[in-house]
């Protein structure tokens, strides 16, 4: 989950950098939000919810094999 | 039109604000409890709260600490002269979060095992050299004053506006810092957290009351309407381009750097050594990922400001634009609840970095020059025993908070004379700040991850690094290089990593077999749940 997890948060990171940066940088709107400013924000939400998922995974992962062992 | 409203409302919210604030630090650290458990205190203690911290407390920290006051009135500014370009942090801090969750499954551990305290606590132990650890300290807080001496006079602004320009920015700063002093020098970290966690509730809540606020008042309630507003008034700053000063070679080096700086930012470690458990540090790197995204607040204020042209007003200067807008409006409540929240925002990055700073200069530098001086062991060199670690924090632990205090004090002064003199110099200092920082990364991370780094590499990269940064700055100013507002930190980091790994690899053979008697140490950085099982079995 990790390696999945991580190659996610690398996307994410390199949608901030040329080439790909370019999908949003440019004029216009999105659903009334300047495009750079939406598409900034929306990988932004995918970094976050990707460190998020692996957060709640691992959590859930620990508490069952705790719950493993105290049986 | 000025700024200042004839009105004591807004000087009356930030008074409410600064007596809660010393309500909050006088309960964290002079209570009659409180004072008799502080009697047997250790720098650990003072600095790191013991490692006690849940992760909402710990969480307000980082966010307030990151999210200065500058964020409203100088980024504010920036977006309004220079557009989407200067959205870097809302993207780098999103990236805190999960620099910050990979870190602390390092960090923390052994913080708590060896009773860390900072980062070059940690170098020390893992290069066992206690030089590192001076070049370190001295390096962070060369480059890191710099936000100190910014933000104190963010203070006296917000002070001075919210007084009706009464309060002179200079005395508005005297007043607000000696309070700040204050608390950091008597109550240490217990101090900071009650005041940062508030102060961080306090930003949050009032900055979204207020863009709330202008987007009805100026706006008619449509949030899309800002957009359009200040897009209309600045298509060309809508993206990043050729038409302006920073481009795409700063916006690459600006989130390239945001991002890896978080490596080494001393605020970061502390943080994550305040926290009672790696999931309580999880949980705040996860709240501070998110509040990035909350970040583009400042971006929105600045199409406000930049929109407020079609509504028939002026701005007079964009860094003061969103105190401006709210002036415009006539409301006292809202001016004062702007300068409460700028306030509060500068507020909890000075003092954490204070304390960060004081506790370097303490701990890092002039504690560990003397430990040099006196050819004391390193950080571990004694064993993992429980009562060996208690014997060296305990040891000289009332002299370390007594020199701290002091420090707390001079430092404050130091920063505060700084802060009185020209921008100019200021602003170069600011680039230089996080430039400079990145230059540890090589031997942080690399020690941290790497098992074949070694002290000779450490020292090297970091001297090369910081050194070359410097000459390639001078050069750039003399030949009047346009390099587009890249960061010449980038290049210079290449070099301290070229150093770094070039001299590890020819001298790790050599040094691993001649200091097999730390292979204990080594295994706590690179076998995995080993300090972990440590933690469980014996504390």
């Amino acid at each position: 989950m990790r390696k999945i997890i991580g190659v996610l948060v690398a996307i994410c990171y390199l949608m901030a950098f040329p080439p790909f940066i370019n999908l949003y940088n440019r004029p216009g709107f999105v659903l009334g939000i300047p495009t750079f400013i939406f598409g900034l924000i929306m990988n932004a939400i995918c970094l976050v919810l990707s460190v998020l998922v692996l957060y709640c995974y691992e959590n859930k992962r620990d508490e069952d094999e705790q719950k493993k062992y105290a049986k | 039109m000025s700024i200042y409203l004839n009105s004591p409302i807004p000087l009356i919210m930030m008074g409410i604000y600064i007596l809660i604030v010393i309500f909050l630090s006088y309960r964290a650290s002079f209570t009659k409890k409180k004072r008799i458990k502080n009697k047997g205190e250790t720098f650990e203690e003072y600095y790191t709260a013991g490692k006690s911290m849940n992760g909402f407390v710990v969480a307000m920290i980082t966010i307030v600490t990151f999210y200065s006051g500058t964020t409203f009135t100088g980024r504010v500014g920036f977006f309004y002269e220079y557009g989407v370009v200067s959205l870097t942090s809302v993207f780098s801090c999103a990236i805190v979060g999960a620099i910050m969750f990979i870190l602390s499954e390092k960090i923390w551990p052994l913080s708590k095992k060896y009773r860390l305290s900072t980062l070059s606590d940690m170098l020390e132990l893992r290069y066992q050299t206690k030089w590192i650890k001076l070049l370190t300290g001295l390096t962070i807080i060369c480059f890191n004053i710099i936000w100190l001496i910014t933000e104190i006079r963010t203070l006296g602004f917000a002070m001075n506006i919210a007084s009706g320009g009464n309060i002179q920015v200079e005395i508005g700063s005297a007043i607000a810092f000696t309070i700040i002093i204050l608390y950091v020098m008597t109550g240490g970290i217990r101090s900071v957290s009650a005041v940062d966690s508030f102060s961080a509730i306090v930003m949050l809540g009032g900055s979204l009351v207020t863009l709330i606020y202008i987007v009805v008042h100026f706006y008619g309630g449509s949030i899309t309407e800002v957009f359009r507003a200040g897009v209309a008034a600045r298509p060309d700053i809508m993206t990043i381009n050729s038409s302006v000063e920073f481009r795409m070679p700063y916006w690459i080096s600006y989130v390239f750097l945001g991002t890896i700086v978080m490596l080494v930012y001393p605020s970061n470690y502390m943080s994550i050594c305040l926290a009672k458990s790696t999931k309580e540090v999880k949980k705040a790197s996860i709240t501070t990922s998110v509040s990035g995204l909350w970040l583009i607040i400042y971006g929105i204020f600045g199409l406000a400001a930049l929109g407020i042209a079609s509504k028939g007003f002026t701005i007079a200067n964009p860094e003061s634009s969103l105190l401006e807008i709210l002036s415009f409006s006539g409301n006292a409540v809202l001016l004062g609840l702007a300068s409460t929240f700028i306030l509060a925002a500068s507020l909890g990055t000075i003092d954490s970095t204070l304390i960060s700073l004081s506790g370097l200069l303490s701990n890092d530098v002039i504690t560990n020059a003397q430990r040099i001086k006196n050819n004391e062991p390193c950080i571990g060199e004694m064993g993992d025993d429980v009562a060996v670690i208690e014997e060296r924090v305990s040891r000289n632990a009332k002299v370390e908070i007594f020199r701290t205090r002091v420090i707390v004090v001079v430092l404050g002064i130091i920063a505060f004379c700084f802060s009185l003199t020209d921008l100019p110099m200021l602003v170069v200092l600011t680039l230089h700040a996080t430039n400079g920082l990145c230059q540890i990364i090589p031997a942080a991370v690399g020690g941290m991850y790497w098992k074949k780094a070694t002290p000779q590499a450490a020292i090297c990269s970091l001297m090369g690094g910081v050194a070359s940064y410097l000459i390639m700055d001078a050069i750039v100013k003399k030949m009047t290089i346009d390099l587009g507002g890249m960061m010449l930190g980038i290049p210079a980091l290449a070099i301290s990593s070229a150093i770094f790994i070039v001299v590890s690899l020819f001298t790790n053979k050599k040094y691993y077999e001649e200091h097999r008697e730390f292979q204990g140490i080594y295994d706590d950085f690179f076998v995995k749940n080993r300090v972990e099982k440590y933690i469980k079995e014996n504390l």
